[in-house]
């Protein structure tokens, strides 16, 4: 069974798994494709209404503006990093990925819910629950405080334990051997 | 960024989209979970609080319609057949725990009673419907009717609902009788019903 597996490897190059992914994978792209006409990526009615527009003016607005901002946010985040490292010359708990993990999910709700949050389509709201979408501003803003508090205090605990273990590892690092022969 | 890290947001990202809007669906305290979603939300503690997919307002249903003059008509017999509230509050009722299904994709589940469509057949004097057209007092709107297949009809907990939760429907929720069919669409279960036709093809 192993010599088999090993001369499949040698025939294919790759594990087993890689294939069947790869198959589904196609698999999966060929059904796009048969429900996926290209008629269905424009609306004759209203051309801005069509997904072909969207789709384009989406890669157009995320090279252009999205790309510029939040590449630009994360080199802000890391200069300071380097700069106190260069200083203190000692290892610190790097706090980026605990500034991003907050902000890309914050950023993420507020992509995908952006029109409750900004109150569009209020009469359909309206029509479709008799409510109105007020409290959407406000809940977003909530859940982007609780998601960068929780990430504040596990960052907390990271830096208190890496203090702990520096401080216990200097305490243990045993003193200069002592020459005991005489 | 690793190609670990990369796998880890993307899944991560995933797994919060499942959170903040599976409860739309699953119902109970996992609705609260649907933070930024119109189906995440609370409307009260009373027996009719709970999600709406179209207010009588938006409907055009006027309160004259629902009041003492409304009146339910039975189709398809020999004659038709005209009733009003108390009649039908004074037949056999039933109680069903049924959930809206809505296809925009959420759903709530609800203990709803009233007369038994089996019965209004009966009362119709149309023996073995085919189906039934359901017509609402909503003039305009693509779901002011809707039509039920002969099993929908006959199944023992198809009710044209008059109550829910132990109270009289509230007048979103569709009084003063709506339809409520297990396993069929939210929009299909016809609120302020005016008329059912039965047909025997």
């Amino acid at each position: 069974m192993r010599a088999l597996l090993a001369r499949y490897k040698d025939l294919y190059g790759s594990h087993p798994l890689h294939l069947l992914t790869m198959l589904a994978g196609f698999a999966l792209a060929g059904y796009i494709l048969t429900i996926f006409t290209p008629v269905e990526l424009w609306n004759p009615q209203v051309w801005w209404q069509s997904i072909a527009v969207w789709f384009a003016a989406a890669i157009v607005f995320h090279d252009l503006v999205l790309f510029p901002v939040y590449a630009l946010a994360d080199r802000l985040l890391t200069i300071p990093a380097e700069r106190r490292r260069s200083c203190r010359g000692e290892p610190l708990v790097p706090a980026l990925n605990y500034i991003r993990i907050p902000a890309l999910a914050s950023g993420l709700m507020l992509l995908v819910f952006l029109p409750g949050i900004i109150k569009q389509g209020a009469p359909t709201y309206l029509a479709a629950t008799g409510q109105t979408q007020q409290p959407f501003l406000g809940r977003w803003l909530l859940l982007t405080a609780a998601m960068f508090a929780t990430s504040a205090v596990l960052y907390a605990i990271r830096i208190a334990l890496t203090h702990h273990r520096t401080r216990t590892r200097h305490r243990t690092r045993p003193t200069r051997p002592t020459d005991t022969s005489p | 960024m690793s190609r670990r890290g990369a796998l880890a947001l993307v899944g991560g990202g995933a797994l919060l989209m499942a959170v903040v809007t599976a409860g739309q669906t699953l119902g109970g305290f996992t609705r609260h979970a649907a933070l930024l979603l119109p189906r995440g939300r609370d409307h009260g503690d009373g027996p009719n609080d709970f999600q709406i997919n179209r207010t009588a307002a938006a409907a055009a249903i006027i309160p004259e319609g629902t009041g003492d003059s409304w009146r339910l008509r039975l189709r398809g017999g020999p004659v038709p057949v005209v009733v009003d509230r108390k009649t039908l509050m004074a037949m056999p009722q039933h109680t069903a725990r049924l959930p809206i299904a809505c296809v925009e994709g959420w759903s709530t589940t609800e203990t709803w009673s009233g007369v038994r469509l089996a019965d209004l057949a009966r009362l119709a004097a149309v023996a073995q419907p085919r189906s039934a057209l359901v017509a609402s007092l909503e003039r305009y709107g693509a779901f002011n009717h809707a039509v039920l297949q002969a099993n929908q009809i006959s199944n023992s907990d198809a009710l044209l609902a008059l109550r829910v939760n132990g109270v009289d429907l509230s007048r979103d929720h569709g009084y003063p009788a709506r339809i409520i069919v297990p396993a069929l669409p939210g929009v299909h279960n016809t609120k302020w019903v005016a008329s059912i036709d039965f047909r025997d093809h």
